[in-house]
């Protein structure tokens, strides 16, 4: 099943996981600074729909450089994937703040990738068949 | 260290399209510190040629590999087996390692994944430029350590030319004039006067223009 992959600091709405939707895998980070590219590449390896960075607002985070680092890490991983023709705005970032509502803001992201998936050349990568070992 | 940066990865995949078992080998040391093929590299590239196969719908396996050095054929030799058993390597190593692999396996298609570019070294953050030219009659002690056949856009000598403005160089306001600098450092030195003398005109069969170069050490002979 195709699933959107949030990555999320947990500063950005606690440790726990936040997302019943079953579309949704959540992974929560001590820091969204610890976000790689590869994170955001296997993801669409997988053949999964988009990927979504949750991230404190620059200013705010308590690592201090840690929110500027992963949105270079995602800026980065938009211009990979861009050549191999995954449309770059498969990857979304939030800046999280107190009173953000982070449920309508993924179905938002849903509604984008909807959008996305109408357009056959825009469609997300097949994940290949994998072998069992 | 050797300075590299990728292929555009379009020219990569039409190369390895024929290919249904490719490894991508990367080099922990030089090109690692400049980001063009460490091990990170090696799993963003694959990552992406796994990605691009698959839209194509070519049905190839892709698997990484890192060597600690590919330019020493006693580290490619662990990873042997494992490289024998595919149909091609997209080496991303200078083209030093390329070679070391292509030596060490000649039946297989050893393909470069990375155009190498200099020797160099991190001048700013995210920035490397040529510092070493390796023209094989060093000139650093005459130049407060400012290589002018690396820097100087004219290699001159005795600089600067008389292209040179705020300290930069004519080619682009982006590019430091080496002489200036090489005065700056000078001046600062209170080495000014060495200047007045003539660096004479350099012996160039040390450099590429004398054929392939080797150097024997006849104390490391076995």
């Amino acid at each position: 099943m195709k699933h959107v992959i949030v990555y999320r600091c947990q500063q950005c709405g606690g440790r726990k996981k936040i997302f019943a939707d079953s579309r949704v895998r959540e992974f929560v980070l001590a820091c969204s600074g610890q976000l790689e590219p590869i994170h955001i590449l296997r993801a669409f390896e997988d053949g999964n729909f988009g990927v979504c960075l949750v991230h404190c607002d620059p200013g705010a985070c308590r690592t201090l450089s840690g929110a500027r680092a992963a949105l270079r890490q995602v800026n980065f991983a938009r211009r990979l994937l861009e050549e191999v023709a995954v449309n770059p705005g498969r990857v979304r970032t939030i800046a999280y703040h107190p009173g953000c509502d982070l449920h309508s803001e993924i179905n938002l992201f849903f509604e984008q990738l909807k959008h996305l998936e109408e357009h056959p050349s825009e469609a997300a990568p097949e994940a290949p068949e994998r072998k069992l070992t | 260290m050797i300075v590299a940066q990728r292929k555009p990865l379009a020219d990569i995949i039409a190369k390895l399209e024929p290919y249904r078992k490719i490894i991508v080998a990367g080099c922990e040391t030089c090109v690692a510190e400049c980001h063009a093929g460490g091990k990170k590299e090696v799993e963003l590239l694959a990552s992406q040629l796994r990605i691009a196969f698959n839209r194509k719908m070519i049905p190839a396996e892709i698997s990484e590999l890192t060597i600690e050095r590919q330019c020493e054929p006693e580290m490619i030799e662990p990873a042997a087996e494992q490289i024998m058993a595919h149909d091609a390597v997209l080496s991303i190593a200078c083209g030093v390692g390329v070679q070391q692999l292509a030596e060490r396996f000649p039946g297989l298609p050893v393909l470069p994944g990375l155009d190498t570019t200099f020797m160099g070294a991190h001048s700013s953050p995210a920035e490397w430029s040529e510092r070493c030219a390796g023209c094989g009659s060093c000139v650093l002690d005459l130049t407060a350590g400012i290589c002018p056949i690396a820097r100087c856009s004219k290699s001159l000598l005795n600089g600067p030319c008389g292209g040179s403005h705020d300290g930069k160089c004519e080619v682009s306001d982006d590019i430091p004039c080496a002489w200036a600098q090489i005065v700056e450092r000078m001046a600062k030195n209170g080495k000014l006067d060495q200047l007045k003398q003539i660096i004479p005109a350099k012996e160039w069969n040390t450099a590429r223009d004398g054929g392939t170069r080797r150097i024997i050490h006849e104390e490391a002979a076995p």
